[in-house]
């Protein structure tokens, strides 16, 4: 058990910094890089990625009912 | 601070050298706020990506007296708040959010390098978040408690007293 504050101060010292992987770390720089100089948001970012992303979770939606309905049925 | 100082200017600028200065500084500091704050590591990319993208839309209209660090912490906290809350489905406050998991090593915990440190970081998961939050922002990233009430958008007397209890509670769980 940790008596005093000097104690508890050096054991929360003991916490090291965590940090995002390379990818991440120069994929948010961009961005903002892209925000700061005023640059509008390119085609993949405003259209592909949006429309990938909604029917990946419409298939996914569709599957899981699909399941539950099979499950219901047998 | 000389730095912040010209930093902040640079920002003002659109200058890409002082956001990426500023990147460079605090982005694993916020990081690792959010990522103690909520054990989700996901969550804490997304929040570090929402605060540094939050950072170059709001740069050209910063104050010039803009404590940029308790600003860059400010954004990281409510953002996570605001996605915790979309992720939970119904709003909730900081203090009502479930906690992290309290029982035995978790992939988190085996990120933290020393055995010290593993068993700071579970003592503060087993903390409720709003002392959790206290202690981070003043024990471990050297907020005063007056700024760290700034940013967690309470007052001064309540940051003090989630702060004393939560250090007092983790004297106790760190064994």
């Amino acid at each position: 058990m940790i008596d005093d504050d000097d104690s508890l101060d050096e054991a929360l010292g003991a916490l090291g910094t965590h940090d995002v992987d390379d990818w991440r770390r120069e994929h948010v720089r961009l961005r903002a890089q892209a925000v700061l100089r005023g640059e509008p948001l390119g085609f993949y970012t405003r259209f592909v990625e949006p429309t990938l992303t909604a029917v990946v979770c419409v298939l996914h939606l569709a599957w899981a009912i699909a399941r539950v309905a099979m499950l219901l049925v047998s | 601070m000389v730095a912040e100082g010209a930093w902040l200017e640079g920002l003002q600028r659109g200058d890409p050298a002082a956001f990426d200065a500023v990147y460079e500084a605090y982005r694993a500091r916020v990081f690792s706020f959010v990522l103690r704050l909520g054990g989700e590591r996901a969550l804490a990319e997304d929040v570090m990506q929402d605060t540094f993208v939050r950072l170059a839309e709001r740069a050209a209209r910063l104050a010039p007296d803009t404590d940029l660090r308790a600003w860059l912490f400010t954004v990281a906290r409510n953002r996570f708040l605001d996605r915790r809350r979309r992720m939970l489905f119904r709003g909730r406050t900081l203090s009502a959010l479930p906690l992290a998991a309290t029982t035995g090593p978790t992939p988190f915990d085996r990120l933290e390098q020393s055995e010290l440190a593993a068993r700071v970081q579970r003592a503060l998961s087993a903390l409720p978040a709003d002392q959790r939050e206290a202690v981070l922002l003043c024990s471990v990233e050297g907020f005063t408690p007056a700024e760290a009430a700034s940013i967690a958008g309470v007052s001064p007397a309540t940051l003090r007293k989630r702060l004393s209890r939560g250090r007092q509670a983790l004297r106790k769980l760190i064994r």
